[in-house]
């Protein structure tokens, strides 16, 4: 909008969201997503603690938005923490995360 | 049930529309894809997640829902046309721009498919999109009035940002170090109500107040590297000289920033996103590698003092020339010469926004 309504990009995690969900539904999620997960969580940590100097780009759009939700969301940080591996994204993590985001 | 029941009403939809004779070609493949994703959900329904399935029906009715509006001989052609050549300066993806008329004068926004579920249907059901579709809606009474649909230009600065992330980028790297003061509202703000650690929630909102404004001005940036000064010109005269809020700017610090840019003054928020743009360019995230100021305008003059439309010939022109009708209508409308001052003032207006839609249409041909 020109001058009076706030933008969402809300949309930016959208991807994620429905992956995690799938997660911890114990639902059959393809490889292809999986790894997309663990991708978007591993950009954004790395994104949170780059070096003003030399700033990288993440591969996916999605590591912006929810490096910026590890930022303003208390305890998200340590909840994603626990997620080191494809294997570990679990439907109890899964579900934990989606309680913060 | 429901989905299924909804996957099957969306697709009598989809038959609909694509029965209807106004449409591109564009816009039927796109159909054509939607379609497919309807044809596969149905079909193989049984075998595939229901979170998934539930996900790409939202996702086909949302798009569906967008035709709406470009189904009429409403669609501004010429305006539509100018956007595409500037989406395509910045992103390689293959996007297809539909509008929506608003009853609301103030209607401008833009929306856009879900690009996530998009890339999680293209992974899952192996359907690829045929472009990348958004939505802009425009005041309805402005649609032959090309002059007045320049806020159409900082919408789809909005599309690029929120696609690529510019401005969250920005608040990763610039907001968290507390370098707060890169935007102009903070240099007013007192810095012991920021900086109380009590205040956690409120400094929260900053961070998103932050973001919310460094949106606003790559939107006025990326319109006014294609339209110059007519965009926030145009701000001015719709909002007035609004104050800032959580959401936006204010009026005065937005005009500042873009004639700081257009007249190549340093500018801190310009060579933030310059800096942020030249990172995502070396990735390949985007096509441009800054902003860059609008090509030299051509007159056009002689053309309209004549009432004749301009010839435009060189496609970096097609941008600029906007900028100058803007400023031949603002000046015609308080001093009217020639033959235009046997004109009333609604006349001109009229003529100077005919003038330029046929203009354009000339160069489409």
């Amino acid at each position: 909008m020109l001058y009076a309504v706030p933008q969402n990009e809300a949309g930016s995690l959208e991807s994620i969201k429905l992956i995690l969900k799938l997660i911890a539904t114990n639902s059959d999620v393809p490889d292809s997503l999986r790894m997309m997960a663990y991708d978007v969580v591993k950009e954004a940590f790395s994104l949170i603690v780059q070096n003003g100097e030399m700033l990288e780009i993440p591969q996916h759009r999605e590591s912006i938005s929810l490096a910026m939700e590890i930022q303003r969301t208390h305890g998200l940080d340590t909840t994603l923490s626990n997620i080191t591996s494809q294997g570990n994204l679990l439907p109890q993590s899964a579900q934990q995360v989606l309680d913060y985001i | 049930m429901l989905a299924q029941t909804q996957l099957t009403l969306v697709g009598k939809k989809i038959r609909e529309i694509s029965e209807s004779p106004y449409f591109s070609k564009n816009i039927n493949e796109y159909l054509s894809y939607l379609k497919n994703i309807a044809d596969k959900l149905s079909e193989e329904g049984s075998n595939i997640n229901e979170g998934i399935v539930i996900a790409s029906t939202i996702f086909i009715t949302d798009a569906v829902n967008f035709f709406s509006g470009s189904t009429s001989k409403k669609i501004p052609y010429e305006v539509v046309y100018c956007l595409n050549d500037a989406c395509q300066q910045w992103t390689d993806e293959n996007t297809l721009i539909t509008t929506a008329l608003s009853s609301d004068i103030h209607g401008f926004y833009f929306e856009y498919v879900n690009l996530s579920t998009q890339n999680i249907i293209e992974q899952t059901l192996n359907i690829k999109p045929s472009h990348d579709l958004i939505k802009i809606s425009l005041p309805e009474i402005y649609r032959r009035r090309p002059l007045c649909s320049t806020p159409l230009y900082h919408e789809l600065g909005h599309y690029i940002d929120s696609t690529i992330g510019f401005s969250e980028f920005a608040s990763l790297n610039f907001c968290k170090k507390n370098k707060f003061d890169i935007l102009p509202i903070f240099h007013n703000f007192d810095k012991n109500t920021w900086s109380n650690p009590d205040k956690k929630e409120l400094i929260d909102h900053k961070q998103e107040m932050w973001t919310n404004h460094c949106r606003e001005y790559f939107a006025d940036l990326f319109s006014a590297q294609f339209v110059g000064r007519s965009g926030v010109d145009f701000l001015q005269r719709l909002a007035g000289n609004a104050d800032a809020s959580f959401t936006h700017p204010s009026t005065k610090d937005r005009v500042k920033v873009v004639e700081d840019f257009l007249s190549g003054n340093s500018n801190t928020v310009v060579d933030m996103l310059n800096n942020i743009i030249s990172l995502f360019s070396k990735a390949n995230k985007v096509k441009q590698s800054g902003l860059l100021r609008p090509s030299s305008p051509p007159d056009i003059t002689s053309c309209f003092d004549n009432i004749r439309p301009f010839p435009i010939t060189d496609r970096s022109h097609l941008h600029s020339f906007i900028n100058e009708a803007w400023d031949y209508l603002c000046k015609t409308w308080d001093n009217p010469s020639g033959v235009w001052s046997e004109l009333s003032k609604d006349t001109i207006e009229s003529t100077v926004n005919d003038l330029v839609e046929k203009s354009i249409r000339n160069f489409m041909i």
